[in-house]
């Protein structure tokens, strides 16, 4: 069924343009402009709200613009960037350790999410008793704002009084309480599990909906062909969920590069979890170095975007119809 | 060789049982038909032959092998479906050679035997294409080159035509008969269609809420079926049934009080239970025109449909039966027109009370 619509889709779509161009009459003409009609207001709350707000940032970057002096800012061009007597933000240790910080979190919870994810939603996929309560008690830990969890974790891990050294002593694992959110080694790694913790679910969800579209009748082919559950696994189910996954890592990924309240209740400004984010509102509310700070915002944006089309490009997500074929 | 053998076959869902102990007898290169309406319970007698579901009643033997607790992959059998359940992301002989591949076939082997499926099947020139890049004739005959590759014992197909438009209906019809002409592979198909089951089957098997209701070749159910839903839903149009009342005059001689007030009298077996009869079924191409005043069947003509080389006529009775009779084209029959109509004697079926037919001597 899925396929079949997808070879329509295709066909309509190889002829779409010569129709266009063969008939382009009132009725066309009124067509085109009754999508406007329908775009712009659409349109306009886009600009308002992502446009402007990214290109008054980029705007920044180039000034010395300071939080309680935005008005009368001076254009310095790209000082904040990089100049020969301070340096800027592509000179500062600090923020390419966040750079580096932001990517290693990024590469290793979005990771274990789409491992844990994917088997959570092979799981729920199956059909058992109560599958519908699971589906939707697994979202608990999503549905949670993250200041809330964040904080409800920060007390968990708290060195003192947290509930996990406690269980951790008790049952003999450790013999001294650990301060997971203040040693280096161990901030990041309880950063990570905390957001792989609140995010699988997101994952699974995302994944399952990819499962319950794959053609049940393929499954029945693969019993008949004697094919082992394990090879079905890997040669049918995942070949054929990678464009859910690709959309789920994506998803994951976009978030993972700007993750900022999780890491800042959790561990503040500490260095060995900043992040880019983390970073910039540093700047632009501690230091109240609004051009600095957008300089470091406007980076921000630009490695999320570059990686974005790399990844797409790279792994050919179809974000359009096709990519469910 | 491989025959088939059902032994009370039953399957419930639950509390709802929906095959009712099934007894069929298949032989080795036999072309088996399963036909019957929706819900008949024909697919699943299908899916229990292939092990897709488990069998709750009975035994069945697959070359006199038990297959009861055998899975799909064990009992030799391969499976058309309905959606043609092709791989999307394998090109087409990456979809034949799959299941061979991961049963450690030898490359060569695999190879030759997808050219051979693809020559038969005329889909050389298709070999390297994915699912979605065929059309729906092309990948039936995907899903049914992917099926003979694995040499199969048993080949079953559920209702693989029913996806096609009319005119690759027919044509994928005449190949699949040729295929299994050829290959000789022991063949159950399953389908709605009663055109398709006539035309295919060696052996066509009447299913009808989850009961066996006749099994045997095409024309013995057109010619004798054993009830009246048999009657009913083999040929088109469908058979005409016409409720009677009728007293024996002699041993063999039945005579039928027709609706109108006429007579007519038919040669029947002793010790039948004739006299009981209470349906008459005649086919509409069973039906010649004659004279209003004596004909056993009158009335008027109420709609005609014209199809060129013949013409249905639809006769409303004066009780008010409908009864359709199959014209020469050109007949020119009218509406308006009173008609007399007379059955063939040895097409005319009779059924009693239980909807059983009553036997009627052959050959007269």
């Amino acid at each position: 069924m899925a396929s079949s619509s997808a070879l329509t889709d295709s066909r309509a779509s190889s002829s779409a343009p010569t129709r266009s161009r063969a008939s382009s009459n009132a009725l066309t003409r009124s067509r085109v402009r009754s999508a406007w009609m329908f775009m712009i207001p659409m349109l306009a709350v886009l600009a308002l709200v992502a446009g402007w707000p990214l290109l008054r940032t980029i705007w920044l970057s180039f000034t010395d613009a300071t939080l309680d002096a935005t008005s009368n800012a001076q254009f310095i061009g790209l000082a904040n960037y990089y100049n020969a007597t301070w340096g800027g933000v592509l000179s500062d240790p600090m923020w390419w350790n966040s750079v580096w910080n932001t990517l290693w979190f990024m590469g290793v919870s979005v990771s274990l999410e789409l491992v844990l994810g994917l088997a959570l939603a092979l799981l729920l996929n199956q059909a058992f008793r109560g599958r519908g309560l699971l589906r939707a008690a697994v979202l608990v830990p999503w549905a949670i704002p993250t200041v809330v969890s964040a904080q409800m974790w920060g007390w968990m891990l708290h060195d003192q009084f947290g509930v996990i050294n406690d269980m951790l002593m008790t049952v003999g694992f450790i013999s001294d309480p650990i301060a997971w959110t203040a040693g280096s080694t161990t901030a990041m790694w309880a950063v990570v599990m905390v957001d792989v913790w609140k995010t699988t679910p997101f994952m699974a969800l995302l994944i399952l909906t990819g499962l319950q579209m794959l053609p049940s009748d393929c499954y029945e082919a693969a019993k008949v062909d004697g094919v082992h559950p394990f090879k079905v696994f890997w040669k049918v189910t995942l070949p054929l969920l990678k464009p859910a996954i690709m959309v789920a890592v994506i998803f994951r990924a976009l978030d993972a590069l700007r993750i900022f309240d999780l890491i800042y209740v959790l561990t503040s400004n500490a260095s060995s979890t900043m992040t880019m984010s983390v970073y910039a509102r540093q700047q632009l509310v501690d230091f109240q170095d609004v051009g600095y700070g957008s300089a470091a915002s406007t980076m921000l944006f630009l490695i999320i975007a570059v990686l974005t089309v790399a990844y797409i490009t790279l792994g050919k997500v179809k974000l359009g119809s096709e990519g469910q074929s | 060789m491989a025959n088939l053998e059902l032994k009370g076959i039953r399957k419930s869902f639950g509390t709802v049982e929906v095959v009712k102990g099934i007894d069929l007898t298949i032989e080795h290169g036999e072309f088996v038909v399963f036909v019957g309406p929706s819900g008949c319970g024909k697919s699943t007698l299908l899916r229990l032959i292939a092990g897709l579901e488990d069998i709750t009643g009975g035994d069945m033997w697959i070359g006199g092998e038990r297959v009861n607790d055998l899975p799909p992959a064990k009992r030799g059998i391969s499976m058309v479906f309905q959606s043609y359940a092709l791989y999307p992301h394998m090109t087409v002989y990456q979809n034949m050679a799959f299941g061979l591949k991961l049963a450690k076939t030898d490359p060569r082997t695999i190879d030759d035997a997808i050219q051979e499926a693809a020559r038969m099947l005329q889909l050389e020139p298709l070999l390297e294409r994915l699912p979605k890049q065929l059309s729906g004739g092309q990948r039936q005959r995907v899903a049914i080159g992917r099926a003979i590759v694995r040499n199969p014992k048993v080949f079953l197909l559920d209702e693989p035509l029913s996806n096609l438009d009319a005119a690759l209906r027919v044509q994928t019809r005449l190949e699949i008969a040729r295929l299994q002409k050829r290959m000789n592979t022991t063949s159950v198909y399953v389908t709605h269609d009663q055109v398709e089951a006539m035309t295919l089957a060696d052996k066509v098997v009447v299913l009808h809420d989850g009961v066996l209701e006749q099994c045997g070749p095409p024309l013995e159910l057109y010619h004798h079926p054993a009830n009246k839903f048999v009657a009913g839903f083999i040929g088109s149009p469908q058979m005409n049934f016409l409720k009677i009342t009728a007293d024996r005059i002699d041993g063999r001689t039945l005579r039928c009080n027709m609706p109108g007030g006429n007579t007519l009298d038919l040669a029947v077996e002793q010790g039948v239970g004739a006299r009981f009869a209470e349906t008459l079924g005649i086919r509409p191409e069973h039906l010649r025109l004659a004279d209003p005043e004596t004909a056993p069947i009158k009335g008027e003509i109420a709609v005609v449909e014209r199809f060129g080389e013949s013409e249905l006529a639809y006769v409303r009775t004066p009780d008010g039966q409908s009864v359709v009779v199959r014209l020469q084209g050109g007949a020119g029959a009218r509406i308006g027109t009173k008609v007399g109509l007379v059955p063939l004697d040895e097409e005319t079926h009779l059924f009693g009370p239980d909807e059983k037919a009553i036997p009627r001597p052959r050959g007269v």
